[in-house]
């Protein structure tokens, strides 16, 4: 050992100290990704699609064997949700019309969010335990940008865009320990903040924080972004109230939340690129 | 060991480190058992340390954990070079002090190793406060215990390796 520290050990940690500070640097004072990091990304970003093609079509396989079942029985259920979802869409029609007439006749102007989106695979999901990240394979290159909001089809919130490359980019989970979004209780529009937990993320949850005494919650409240500060659209769904807890000090509450969003079996998601909310 | 030999070594570990990171991401990332999967990336830093030494293990451990650095988002920008240098070394210091390197020292610094991974997102959770001691802890066992059981398999790689690379 004395050898080694003696000959080569100090240049090790030299190098190991100046690569440390190197990346740092580079991450702090670049805006999506470091250069590095940016190049690592595009020259691996071939083979993590190719993997990721390979694992889907593999799980593919699988699933129609071993669902076909389950399938079927989904197929009903859905025929007879379109169909009721119809009958809500006619209604909703008269409804949007009242509310313009309406609004119309009180001098109201128009609340409406545009949305632009980029479809994007999921390329890689994170290694380790303790985060929960996804990489897909949109950047720069298609718009996409940091604090992104990224959604799944049904437009539940998946996450938000933490780094960003040419060709690909890194969500962070709404279930991630370091995720952190204002969230509004649809109901009672009481205004939270939605963070993801450590002893929550084996099983999938996060919490809901900064909850005020008085509140009202009860399970199955759903929790949308609240969209205040402009940074990320009001609206999204984030998910429902499974259970009200006292924190461990017994002066505030905090609210479990399960997420809409089944993030295990995600293979395709849509990057916000732009909005508008025009009031 | 001449240069050609040495080339020979490291491109061998190198496929062999490659097929380990397939393994983990198309297919580990994916099997949860007790709610976490295996992570084997630490332990293979460990393995290769422990056969290496110090001065082949740490170059090895500051290359694959910049380039991991580089490729995955963790904590922090340099959160797999400061910490795969350290397993390194001490996996390295293990087998030169502890145990000679062959299967037991293997499970002892893959365990390590692990540990030291769990320890460093320890410290930079409690830094940003996020997560409780009970969550943190249910979190390392459960995730120690699901990846050591690969953890004969890496070796078994590893020494294959090891063995045939090896000139006395």
């Amino acid at each position: 050992m004395k050898k080694f520290f003696s000959k080569n050990g100090i240049w090790i940690l030299f190098a190991t100290v100046i690569i440390a500070v190197m990346l740092c640097v580079l991450s702090a004072f670049s805006s999506g990704s470091s250069a590095l990091s940016n190049v690592a990304g595009v020259v691996t970003y071939p083979f993590r699609a190719g993997a990721s093609a390979v694992t889907g079509w593999v799980s593919g396989i699988s699933e129609r064997f071993s669902q076909v079942d389950a399938l079927q029985q989904e197929n009903e259920a859905l025929k007879k949700q379109i169909a009721e979802m119809e009958e809500d869409i006619l209604q909703s029609k008269a409804d949007s019309e009242e509310n313009q007439r309406l609004r119309t006749l009180l001098n109201l102007r128009q609340q409406r969010h545009d949305f632009s989106y980029e479809s994007a695979t999921i390329i890689e999901r994170s290694a380790s335990n303790w985060a929960s990240i996804l990489t897909l394979g949109k950047g720069t290159e298609q718009d996409v940008a940091l604090n992104d909001c990224v959604i799944n089809a049904e437009g539940y919130l998946v996450g938000v865009v933490t780094q960003v490359g040419l060709n690909w980019c890194t969500v962070t989970t709404v279930v991630d320990p370091s995720s952190q979004l204002g969230a509004l209780v649809f109901r009672t529009n009481e205004v939270g903040v939605a963070s993801g937990d450590l002893s929550l993320l084996s099983t999938g949850q996060l919490r809901l924080n900064y909850l005020s005494n008085q509140q009202t919650l009860i399970n199955g409240d759903l929790i949308v972004t609240s969209g205040l500060g402009g940074y990320y659209p009001s609206g999204l769904v984030i998910g429902s109230v499974g259970e009200v807890k006292t924190d461990d000090s017994g002066l505030s509450q905090y609210a479990i939340i399960d997420p809409k969003v089944d993030l295990s079996s995600l293979t395709e998601v849509f990057i916000i690129t732009h909005f508008d909310v025009v009031k | 060991m001449s240069r050609r030999d040495l080339t020979v070594k490291w491109a061998l570990y190198g496929a062999a480190v490659l097929a380990v990171v397939l393994v983990q991401s198309l297919i580990l990332n994916y099997i949860r058992v007790l709610s976490v999967h295996p992570f084997l990336l630490p332990m293979l830093v460990g393995v290769i340390a422990a056969f290496e030494g110090p001065q082949g293990g740490c170059t090895f451990g500051l290359v694959f954990g910049a380039l991991c650095d580089m490729t995955t988002q963790a904590a922090i920008p340099c959160f797999y070079t400061l910490d795969f240098v350290l397993i390194a070394f001490l996996s390295a210091l293990i087998a030169k002090n502890l145990i000679a390197p062959g299967f037991f020292c293997s499970l002892l610094v893959s365990a390590i190793s692990l540990l030291v991974t769990q320890l460093f997102y320890t410290l930079i959770f409690t830094y940003h406060s996020i997560g409780s001691p009970l969550g943190i802890l249910s979190l390392m066992g459960r995730e120690l215990l699901v990846s050591m059981v690969l953890s004969p398999l890496l070796y078994l790689l590893f020494h294959h390796v090891y063995r045939k690379t090896k000139t006395d």
